[in-house]
């Protein structure tokens, strides 16, 4: 059978995930990214709407503590991705479900051995703060859980990777990139 | 470039996921799908901890409906371009839908599918969950109240709910819910049916 670039075509019980292209595969997982962000959102905003949005944010927090080891050994097992250094934790990012889904335009790029850039060019959920004047929700994200979330998901690939922003929003144009971080292990 | 069937090798900074095989694509899809709707359970989890069970299953079942299974509708049909208004539609979506279908599924590379869709007529289908993760995870936590929220608070009015966005005339029905006697027994049976 040829290989389905979309499902527009009559339904067929038998269709498995292997009959798609490889395009509709990676439209798919972007798309699960997106619905993984997103309910994390409305669960976000449904608490910030009954209970406030200190306790919004305190929740949140802790959810991603929770969370951020499971996103890790999921992608980690899926691909096979077992070494300890920065090169393992910058492969993990590049093909990382909540990067794909909320960062059009990134790229990773290793100065050393032990030092490695992520750069973020485009990111969704900056691009919706900054339309939606969510300068609270904005830090939040960034400032809290961003720097938490890497350095948690760093420390799983080795405890001694230190985790730096060098630029982080808010930015004064849409021309800048959203922000930058450097991944470094201690020797 | 070889197509790459996982990334234990080298970092390539140029690399691009259709650099990966089409198993690999569909782990990295079958993953990101697990995260999804786990991290739905996670929220519960931590909210029935702080809140007990009836504020977090509250605020669940409001987090799904609506916005949760639009959501869902939306971010399956667009990339698949799924239209229509019949059951088959509904089938089509069901059948690719990250927070369902694509959870249940067998190990690589077969990805063997444990929902099934069968069209009786163009006005009356039936679908099989024939293995179910979450039931499972109830089963073995034996955490019947949360089996009961998603068997019975969410997926039965879910299921209807999101069949009704394609076509407000299609009737759900479950035939078989759990809970059941043994691991042989199917975990539910859904019939979707065209009123005239």
């Amino acid at each position: 059978m040829e290989e389905l670039p979309d499902y527009s075509g009559r339904l067929k019980s038998d269709l498995r995930m292997q009959d798609f292209s490889k395009d509709a595969l990676v439209r798919l997982w972007q798309a699960a990214g997106k619905l993984y962000v997103g309910l994390d959102g409305l669960w976000y905003s449904l608490i910030r709407e009954r209970l406030g949005e200190q306790m919004a944010r305190e929740l949140d927090r802790e959810l991603w503590k929770r969370a951020a080891h499971l996103e890790v050994r999921r992608v980690r097992e899926a691909m096979n991705i077992w070494g300890e250094d920065v090169a393992s934790v910058l492969k993990f990012l590049q093909v990382d479900l909540g990067g794909g889904a909320i960062w059009p335009d990134f790229e990773c790029e290793m100065k050393d051995r032990n030092r490695g850039i992520l750069t973020i060019r485009r990111c969704l959920g900056l691009e919706y703060y900054e339309r939606h004047g969510e300068t609270t929700l904005q830090k939040h994200a960034c400032e809290v859980l961003d720097v938490e979330g890497f350095e948690d998901a760093a420390r799983l690939f080795n405890p001694n990777i230190k985790v730096t922003p060098l630029k982080l929003p808010p930015r004064k144009s849409p021309e800048e990139i959203a922000c930058q971080w450097e991944f470094k292990l201690k020797v | 470039m070889d197509e790459l069937n996982d990334y234990s090798g080298e970092f390539d900074p140029d690399l691009r996921l259709p650099d990966f095989s089409k198993e690999a694509l569909i782990r990295l899809l079958v993953s990101a799908s697990k995260a999804y709707l786990g991290i739905d359970g996670v929220w519960t989890t931590l909210m029935r901890r702080k809140y007990g069970d009836r504020l977090a299953f509250d605020y669940d079942k409001e987090v799904w409906f609506p916005q949760g299974l639009a959501l869902d509708i939306r971010r399956t049909v667009e990339p698949l371009n799924i239209r229509g208004d019949d059951i088959a539609t509904v089938f089509k979506y069901l059948q690719f839908s990250p927070g369902f279908s694509v959870i249940y599924v067998g190990p690589p590379p077969e990805f063997e599918p444990y929902v099934s869709f069968e069209l009786k007529n163009k006005n009356h289908g039936i679908m099989t969950v024939t293995r179910c993760n979450s039931l499972e995870y109830f089963e073995r936590h034996k955490d019947s109240p949360l089996q009961k929220l998603a068997c019975e608070e969410i997926d039965a009015p879910a299921f209807q709910w999101l069949a009704s966005q394609f076509n407000s005339n299609i009737k759900v029905t479950p035939l078989k819910l759990p809970p059941r006697k043994s691991k042989r027994e199917i975990a539910c049976q859904w019939q979707f049916k065209i009123e005239a």
